[in-house]
């Protein structure tokens, strides 16, 4: 965790300053580019890095024929390692640390910079004094995210055997049976969450004061030149090119010239996992509505807070919604079988735990932030006034969502259907732990695939996966460059 | 007699000439300014005059492109080298206040003083905390002081490393009127006991003659007119000027010689000398050179009235159809449609050549 936090840092926060701050060739899309890794699954980059790097892979291979050294005679990296997994999870976190820090540098810097200077600091000098420090709740918050993610992650360790909480919960859970084993695991992994969700409320709040409205854009970017603006835009290419150039195109070229799954077997994956995300989006941005709604009409704290709690679950890593879940729902389950016994109803099986509605309530839970947040946004855009004036007119409540909201809210509702089925195609353990019998989805069949050492065959579901993950991305970018101009 | 004279001696900031711009665009077109020893001068003009850019050349956050800007003996820009910024000693406070929100008041205001020991650095931000009235709360965060509390701040910031000059860049802008009337004297007030040489920017001319000892007008990148704040307003030198400053308006007015013109209402002495070009010339008159008199030969109509406690502005049609603003006592002021006698109070006026006509004409302006 240590090593992901400190390498998020390094790769994100000069990157996001030389961005935010200095002119060389290809910043603009460079720019861009350092946000796709976002897309990117931990799960599907370690095991397209392992294709590439184990004893097998090309790079050795080519290695090999270069030297003539055999099995043996050479030390090579091993990439199932804790180094291994901590670079992978580096790569596609990463954008987390940037784009909070870009968009502080982009504020704040300019007018605290020319500050600074004019008290008589020397350009790195304010730049070590005033923009390091200025940024650094921006900093501490994309970090703890970033940690967030990587305590949800349970694709990755598990593919490289490292012990982590959320593998022992897996493994607690199905290797031992022991239930009761898991929810204790999983209880002391909450622990750890709301350190970190605490952390990244606390940095937020900071931040808000940081962030003066009214300050000017940086007059003129730092204007790079020659040799020093080749490394800058090497500093930047570099995250973009590793964590998602390569092995994006590594995904390309297996699914293209060598994969040979059967076209029907990826349709029927792509509509089980296309089915699934769009109800669990749907059903997220309905509650996500009525619950933004309930707030802008009751503003008493409890709503808030409820509000508040129920956008927590985004924090909470897969396996233990999975948990948390299941536990209630066997109950109930064991519970109608009982009853079912003794009227002579004739149930049998598993009614809702082994079935897609504990599958959807997990999603829910841990997407409704997601859904809620870009919703309470759009909602926030439109002024109460607007609908003062629409019932001043005579438009009964009713009328006033159909003719003002809807028009209003379309994008904003459409982005968090999005964004929710997105995640929803991307999430892995949950889905593992939940999904009934024989029911395979993109996420769940890549990554068996890929743990059986068919990475190739891995290939085409996961590059689905980047593929419709880029979408939020792009939209991303957009409203960002949006928000600037 | 001129309002200007006695005007101290020994020049401090010295700008020659100076051009800047950006890429194609020029904003700073020859400006000549000499700014003496502990004087407050004010930079007045409209947004995108040059002012803030020649401000920030001084600053060295943008180069001269030719020209030279002297401060006392050292020399910060001579249009191919440029001194950096943190070795001027000039000290800035910016439009948008700039705390850094970081550090405390105290933390703010010793930001400059980092080569000084702490003990030194700490009996001077107590003077300063002192003397901008914040005793004690030197370690609050900006964010929970007031407006004019951050304002207060920034310019102690600015003047502890005691620096050779203070640049303010529209340092009232963000503030409300009242809070501003009551900054505005009491700043002018210690930066003139401190001795410390000022040149503030504004866009508001109230702001402009509260605080400074001379005000410079600037329009499109040049120097207009740099004068007393009474004699700007009273003996504009440009057309610009007269319009930007006040209110006003021009009639029609003749040639007799290079220091006097004829108006229907007589004779009158010329600012600036008159030129012989063969343009009509007009005459500036603002509202309160015009009194209403018993009788004279200048009759016009009110058209309207405006009431602006204690005083009412009227607008009158005279005879031959020029318009003219006029003030008069509330108490004693006309109605609308009655018929009004005027006569100048003073006469000295402004006299340009009417650039737009060359040959006379008779319809109403």
């Amino acid at each position: 965790m240590a090593g992901v936090g400190i390498g998020t840092v390094i790769m994100g926060a000069p990157a996001a300053w030389l961005a935010a701050m200095c002119d060389f060739p290809g910043r603009r899309w460079l720019d861009w580019g350092m946000l796709l890794p976002l897309a990117m699954p931990a799960y599907v980059i370690a095991y397209t890095y392992t294709g590439m790097l184990d004893f097998a892979g090309p790079v050795q291979t080519l290695l090999r024929e270069l030297t003539g050294w055999g099995y043996g005679d050479y030390w090579f990296w091993e990439i199932r390692s804790h180094s291994g997994a901590i670079a992978m999870l580096v790569l596609v976190l990463y954008p987390y640390v940037y784009l909070m820090a870009r968009a502080t540098f982009l504020e704040q810097s300019a007018v605290s910079f020319e500050a600074s200077r004019n008290l008589g600091y020397s350009p790195f000098r304010a730049f070590l004094k005033v923009a390091i420090p200025m940024a650094r709740p921006a900093i501490i918050a994309g970090v703890s995210l970033a940690l967030m993610e990587t305590l949800a992650d349970y694709g990755t360790v598990q593919y490289f055997g490292i012990p982590t909480f959320s593998t022992g919960i897996f493994r607690t859970f199905y290797g031992f049976g022991d239930a009761n084993g898991a929810a204790q695991l999983a209880s002391l992994l909450l622990v750890f969450v709301a350190t970190l969700i605490f952390v990244e409320r606390y940095s937020r709040r900071k931040l808000s004061y940081n962030v003066r409205a009214g300050s000017r854009a940086m007059a003129s970017r730092i204007q790079l030149k020659g040799g020093r603006a080749w490394l800058a835009a090497l500093a930047c290419f570099i995250p973009f090119f590793f964590g998602f150039l390569l092995p994006a195109g590594q995904l390309l070229s297996w699914s293209v010239f060598d994969a040979q799954m059967p076209w029907s077997d990826f349709l029927s994956l792509s509509w089980n996992s296309f089915y699934l995300a769009g109800l669990a989006a749907l059903i997220a941005l309905v509650l996500a509505t009525l619950l933004a709604y309930t707030q802008r009409f009751n503003s008493g704290s409890l709503v808030k807070q409820a509000t508040q709690f129920a956008a927590l679950g985004y924090a909470l890593p897969g396996t233990i919604i999975a948990i948390g879940v299941l536990a209630p729902l066997v109950f109930v389950d064991q519970s109608l079988l009982a009853l079912s016994e003794r009227f002579g109803l004739g149930m049998s099986g598993l009614i809702f735990s082994g079935t897609l509605f504990a599958l959807l309530i997990a999603y829910t839970v841990r997407f409704l932030a997601v859904a809620l947040g870009s919703v309470q946004s759009g909602l926030g855009q439109i002024s109460p006034s607007l609908d003062e004036a629409a019932k001043g007119m005579g438009r009964s409540p009713f009328q006033v969502l159909r003719q003002i909201h809807a028009p209003l809210m379309k994008s904003s509702l459409l982005t968090a259907l999005l964004v929710v089925f997105v995640d929803v195609l991307k999430e892995l353990p949950a889905t593992l732990m939940l999904r009934p019998f024989d029911f395979n989805t993109l996420a769940v069949r890549a990554f068996e695939l890929a743990s059986d050492e068919q990475l190739i065959e891995a290939a085409p579901p996961s590059l689905m996966i980047v593929a419709v993950g880029l979408v939020p991305v792009l939209l991303l970018n957009r409203a960002i460059s949006r928000h600037k101009h | 007699m001129s309002i200007e004279s006695n005007i101290p001696t020994s020049t401090h900031l010295s700008i020659e000439n100076a051009y800047a711009g950006y890429a194609d665009l020029s904003v700073v077109n020859g400006v000549t300014l000499n700014i003496q020893q502990g004087e407050l001068i004010c930079l007045l003009g409209p947004s995108g005059c040059g002012k803030s850019s020649l401000l920030r050349c001084i600053a060295g956050f943008h180069a001269l492109s030719s020209g030279s800007i002297m401060l006392g003996t050292k020399r910060l820009d001579d249009g191919k080298s440029q001194l950096p910024p943190e070795q001027r000693n000039i000290g800035m406070v910016f439009q948008d206040i700039a705390l850094f929100p970081h550090l405390s008041v105290r933390e703010n205001i010793e930001f400059g003083l980092f080569e000084w020991s702490s003990q030194q650095a700490k009996a001077r931000s107590e003077q300063l905390l002192t003397m901008i009235g914040l005793q004690g709360m030197g370690g609050r965060y900006p964010h929970e002081l007031s407006g004019g509390q951050q304002q207060r701040v920034a310019l102690a910031r600015a003047l502890a490393p005691k620096p050779d000059l203070l640049l303010l860049d529209e340092p009232f802008s963000g503030l409300d009127a009242a809070l501003r009337d009551e900054l505005i004297p009491e700043i002018a007030e210690l930066l003139k006991q401190e001795q410390i040489t000022t040149l503030m920017v504004s866009h508001d001319q109230a702001e402009a003659f509260a605080f400074a000892d001379r005000v410079a007008v600037m329009n499109q990148g040049k120097l207009e007119q740099i004068s007393l704040p009474e004699a700007i307003y009273y003996e504009p030198k440009s057309r610009f000027v007269a319009e930007f400053i006040g209110e006003g308006e021009f009639i029609k007015a003749e040639y007799v010689d290079t220091q006097h013109v004829n108006s229907l209402f007589g004779q009158s002495r010329s600012t600036t000398e008159v030129s012989e070009a063969p343009y009509n010339k007009e005459l500036f008159i603002r509202p309160d050179d015009v009194e209403i008199v018993e009788q004279s030969e200048v009759s016009a109509q009110v058209e309207s009235k405006r009431f602006r406690g204690g005083q009412s502005l009227l607008s009158v049609l005279l005879e031959d159809g020029q318009s003219l603003a006029v003030t008069c006592h509330a108490v004693q002021a006309p109605s609308v449609g009655d018929t009004v006698y005027l006569a100048l109070k003073q006469h000295r006026f402004l006299v340009t050549d009417d650039l737009g006509k060359i040959e006379p004409k008779n319809e109403a302006r």
